[in-house]
């Protein structure tokens, strides 16, 4: 039940509303941030005595995989991996295997144990949702929303081809309403089509053509942020970019942030797309993350996050499926493709990041770079891709890498030394304060999401508060906070799990030309292997 | 005119086979289904059979005595909360918000669950833990597909709507080509309908798939071999072996149907087999584009699997009673938890009895069992007689909620007919929060 809540004399970090550690008092009721109110008695909050530790809202995160058939895949593919430590059922709580993928309860609750209250899966097919909407019932204690991949989908290329942005900004309208999402998604653009026609590799630059569709990943990026514009969604364009993780890949990630000039847009995991190098020689991979944060900082129309990798055994999971048949042939590992219908890909396989590699230590570097170059931490969230990158649970880590030089120095010198030795780190000493950490967890996702009501604690916020215990190690201060409330509800408390709320699915319902429907639905009826009726969410009538 | 009372359901998806085809229109009038479109035969007699009248002397009873609802559903929950070692098996004719009540039970009383898939899966796991697996969704069939390969299979008798749903164009003829339609070749039973509108067939003898994925790996990958050891090994000449690897090799998109018994799900003689096609596919992927489609048997066994691994991790055979769940193909399936004494109520729901079942329904009668099952008594098969007996709504009909097609697909059940019974979700959910007061430990809520 959401509870009165008096949280008193905390040191709040509100950066939106420009509380930077000063003691301050919350006031909940009705699961938002209230006024002070007048007859404080008559009130009758519980009081949570926050003298003396951290208060900021709940942790949002903009990109992460937690549902749906390719997560599923990856939590199936490593039952070795499940073993140990399992999540023990405990009082009224379910139980659970952690792995790579935490099973949908775990995720939950995993979350809330690290003071986030938001996440978002990046990559859904729309032929799919209901699957991830399942998942999402089942995820506990978080809000929770998903990406609708669209940048293979072959009713957008043939709109795009034809030039008709009407056309195709109803479909996406259409899409995101059907599939229950929050946001339109780009993986790839187009070149997740040429793979599946049996072209090698990802290899696509802007301008190469789709077979069998006649157009650009650029006419595609183009007009899917046009569209995305006009309907005035609060998140805009989400875009994995082409040529994920291939050496040399930098100028296609300057040549779409160029492309998206004076339009909205959001290049997610951008370390994995600020690559050196040519033709697969490992001597010539490296970092090229300053002419692209040279370029950024100077569009304040781009935002990104940055799929940070930490060291350590994880799954790659993607709608690029050309990116995880590569991985996998790379490192003779098992590999889960499946290719959607009319829509995307998708491929899993396990991978380790080894400190001793130097394309891994390379993409530690970049990273962290990303970090420390960006001029504007409101345009920079923390993400490693869950878990692609790393866990969502090693956030704690990259927050103490980013707040603690000395340490930095110290895991940089473990690398070997064709990368230590040239990359920017070396020369970086900028330390995040916890005013910035609150923004690239918090304040900053939520103002890319445009979720008015998150990030922040001013009156009419959601009443999403994490309450930390200060301490001079910033990993193990982020790793446990003390209590945490989600719609003012507990959920930690005493750093134990005490709450499990359903939390709720977010998505958008844009405005478009209902005209449009018939079309829409007969094209899905003539080219889907299922009809429109049951497309989607599917919502029938009782 | 039509009469008011009458209702037209266009667009109606099918569990009664793993096709899960979406095009039916049913007719429903008077709480009966009197006419449908669009339905294989198989279908057509499931949906016309509707939900069966009620039957008081069995529909809810405890020990053959029958009973009400309530007192049925306490006397379970009883059951369950005495239980050291409850087994929850079936899964297969429930919706997949259903199947998440079941897991929900197995894991606050700490019991054993299955599926009919979990019987029979090889203890080395399913083909996605052994190999991995390149797959695609039915309409990449129909779209991209130029050469499939129907490996041990007959659809034609098993999935009658498969060919001609997804495979439209049929064959086009030895060395045609071409992007309109796909060169099909059978590889199993000459005899059977699907093999008679192949393009090739090859007659591979029954127990050598193995080998013969083996000897199309080894010419994909170049190797010589000898014509005696492969006919010997296979029943199929070399010279046919290699016009199907470079079919495959040469093709744009090539496609591999099988059924899940030879895809290692229900076939303990073939446990290696699935992932050797699996692994014949990737290998294939290294040079083009190749997936495996495994048509799967009636009701929803796929949404099992997924309900299963997104709660525990794990597609089947999951032991919750050390607290978290463990996972153990063939290990913990029924048949030999129960020869091993290692469980002391059976709670059969949601289960397609013509599965497989069959080789325990002989040791049923050694534990108390709780049946909940959306058919009459009397059109079931022959079985000892269940210690509770719990009548729910029919599956398919009656069960508004989700079905998984073999390919992943999610599709909505709608809720054709007004059932006087329960849907099995709701009885699990009914029987946990009983067992939940008994035992606050168990606990709904936290």
């Amino acid at each position: 039940m959401s509870e009165r809540w008096w949280i008193k004399g905390g040191a709040v970090y509100d950066p939106a509303n420009g509380v930077d550690g000063e003691a301050r008092d919350l006031w909940i009721e009705g699961g938002k941030i209230i006024d002070p109110p007048a007859d404080r008695s008559a009130f009758a909050p519980r009081i949570l005595d926050a003298r003396g530790l951290v208060v900021m809202p709940g942790g949002i995160d903009i990109h992460c995989h937690i549902a749906g058939p390719k997560v599923n895949a990856g939590r199936q593919m490593l039952p070795e991996t499940r073993r140990e430590p399992a999540l023990e059922r405990r009082g009224g709580f379910r139980s659970g295997t952690i792995g790579h993928s935490p099973t949908t309860f775990a995720t939950g609750y995993r979350y809330a144990g690290l003071g986030y209250t938001t996440a978002f899966d990046a990559a859904i097919a729309p032929l799919s949702a209901r699957h991830a909407h399942l998942e999402f019932a089942n995820t506990p204690c978080i809000d929770k929303g998903c990406f609708l991949l669209m940048g293979n989908n072959h009713y957008v290329m043939e709109a795009v081809r034809d030039g008709d942005s009407a056309r195709l900004r109803n479909f996406m309208a259409w899409l995101l309403r059907a599939g229950g999402g929050y946001a339109p998604k780009l993986v790839n653009p187009g070149g997740i089509e040429n793979w599946k026609r049996g072209r090698e590799g990802s290899h696509t630059d802007l301008e190469s053509i789709v077979d069998g569709f006649d157009v650009t990943p650029r006419a595609i990026l183009a007009a899917a942020a046009q569209a995305s514009h006009e309907l005035q969604l609060p998140h805009p364009l989400h875009i994995h970019c082409n040529n994920l993780g291939l050496p040399g890949n930098w100028t296609t990630t300057l040549a779409t942030m160029q492309l998206l000039e004076g339009m909205r847009g959001h290049l997610t995991h951008i370390q994995f797309h600020s690559y050196a190098g040519g033709e697969a020689d490992e001597t010539t991979f490296g970092s090229r993350v300053e002419p692209l944060v040279e370029y950024f900082n100077a569009h304040s129309n781009l935002t990104v996050d940055v799929g940070q990798i930490l060291f350590g055994a994880t799954t790659s999971m993607t709608a690029d499926s050309a990116v995880g048949h590569y991985l996998s042939r790379l490192a003779g590992t098992r590999w889960h493709s499946h290719d959607i219908e009319l829509e995307t890909g998708c491929g899993v396989s396990p991978i380790e990041y080894k400190e001793r590699s130097v394309v891994h230590a390379w993409q530690w570097a970049i990273g962290l770079e990303w970090f420390l170059l960006a001029a504007d931490p409101w345009r920079i969230a923390l993400s490693t891709d869950h878990p692609n990158g790393g866990s969502f649970t090693s956030y704690p880590r990259i927050i103490r890498l980013l707040m603690d030089s000395a340490f930095r120095r110290e895991e940089l010198e473990k690398l070997p030394p064709r990368v230590r030795e040239r990359t920017a780190l070396r020369s970086l000493s900028r330390e995040y304060s916890l005013g910035e950490i609150c923004i690239i967890t918090r304040a900053a996702p939520a103002r890319m999401l445009g979720l008015a009501g998150k990030g922040h604690l001013g009156v009419g916020a959601d009443a999403d508060v994490t309450v930390y215990a200060p301490h001079g190690d910033r990993e193990l201060m982020f790793q446990l906070p003390r209590h945490v409330l989600k719609a003012g509800e507990r959920v930690i408390w005493d750093g134990e799990l005490v709450g499990a709320p359903e939390g709720e699915t977010l998505s958008v319902a844009p405005e478009y030309d209902r005209g449009a429907d018939s079309g829409i639905t007969r094209w899905i009826d003539e080219q889907c292997s299922i009809r429109a009726a049951n497309y989607g969410l599917a919502v029938r009538p009782e | 005119m039509t009469p008011p009372q009458r209702q037209r359901w266009l667009d109606v998806a099918c569990g009664f086979c793993g096709c899960a085809c979406d095009d039916l229109n049913v007719d429903v009038e008077g709480g009966r289904i009197i006419g449908i479109e669009n339905a294989c035969e198989s279908a057509r007699g499931s949906f016309l059979a509707g939900e069966v009248p009620a039957d008081k002397a069995t529909d809810f009873s405890i020990v053959g005595e029958p009973v009400g609802y309530e007192q049925a559903v306490s006397r379970a929950a009883d059951l369950l909360t005495e239980a050291e070692a409850p087994f929850i098996y079936g899964l297969t004719r429930m919706t997949s918000e259903a199947q998440c009540a079941a897991v929900e039970l197995a894991d606050r009383i700490g019991g054993r669950i299955d599926t009919p898939a979990g019987l029979f899966c090889p203890a080395l796991g399913t083909p996605l833990q052994q190999s991995g697996v390149s797959s695609c969704t039915f309409g990449e069939v129909r779209q991209r597909a130029d050469v499939i390969v129907f490996w041990q299979c007959d659809p034609e008798r098993t999935h009658p709507r498969f060919r001609k749903r997804y495979c439209p164009d049929g064959s086009v003829g030895p060395g045609a080509g071409g992007s309109r339609g796909a060169f099909v070749i059978c590889v199993g039973d000459p005899g059977t309908k699907t093999a008679t509108k192949a393009d090739q067939v090859l007659p591979v003898s029954r127990g050598r798939e193995y080998e013969a994925a083996g000897v199309v790996r080894g010419l994909i990958a170049g190797h010589e071999m000898g014509e005696s050891a492969v006919f010997d090994q296979t029943g199929v000449s070399l010279a046919e072996w290699k016009l199907l690897a470079e079919r495959l090799r040469t093709c744009h998109y090539g496609v591999i149907v099988c059924e899940e018994r030879q895809a290692g799900l229900s076939d303990w003689s073939n446990r290696y087999d699935a992932a050797a096609v699996h692994q014949l596919a990737i290998d294939v992927c290294n040079r083009t584009r190749c997936s495996v489609v495994t048509l799967r048997g009636p009701g929803n066994p796929v949404s099992a699997e997924m309900v299963f691994t997104w709660q525990t991790g794990f597609p089947c055979s999951v032991d919750l009673v050390a607290g978290y769940p463990r996972y153990g193909p063939a290990e913990f399936s029924l048949e030999r938890s129960i020869a091993r004494r290692e469980a002391d109520l059976v709670v059969i729901v949601g289960e397609d009895w013509d599965h497989g079942l069959e080789s325990i329904c002989g040791r049923l009668g050694s534990v108390p069992w709780i049946l909940i099952e959306d058919r009459a008594w009397a059109d079931l098969p022959a079985r000892p007689a269940p210690t509770i007996r719990i009548r729910t709504a029919a599956f398919g009909v009656a069960t508004p909620g989700t079905l998984f097609r073999a390919d992943g697909v999610p599709l909505p059940l709608p809720r054709l007919l007004e059932s006087p019974f329960p849907d099995a979700g709701r009885v699990l959910a009914d029987m946990l929060a009983r067992v939940a007061r008994a035992t606050p430990t168990a606990g709904g809520e936290p």
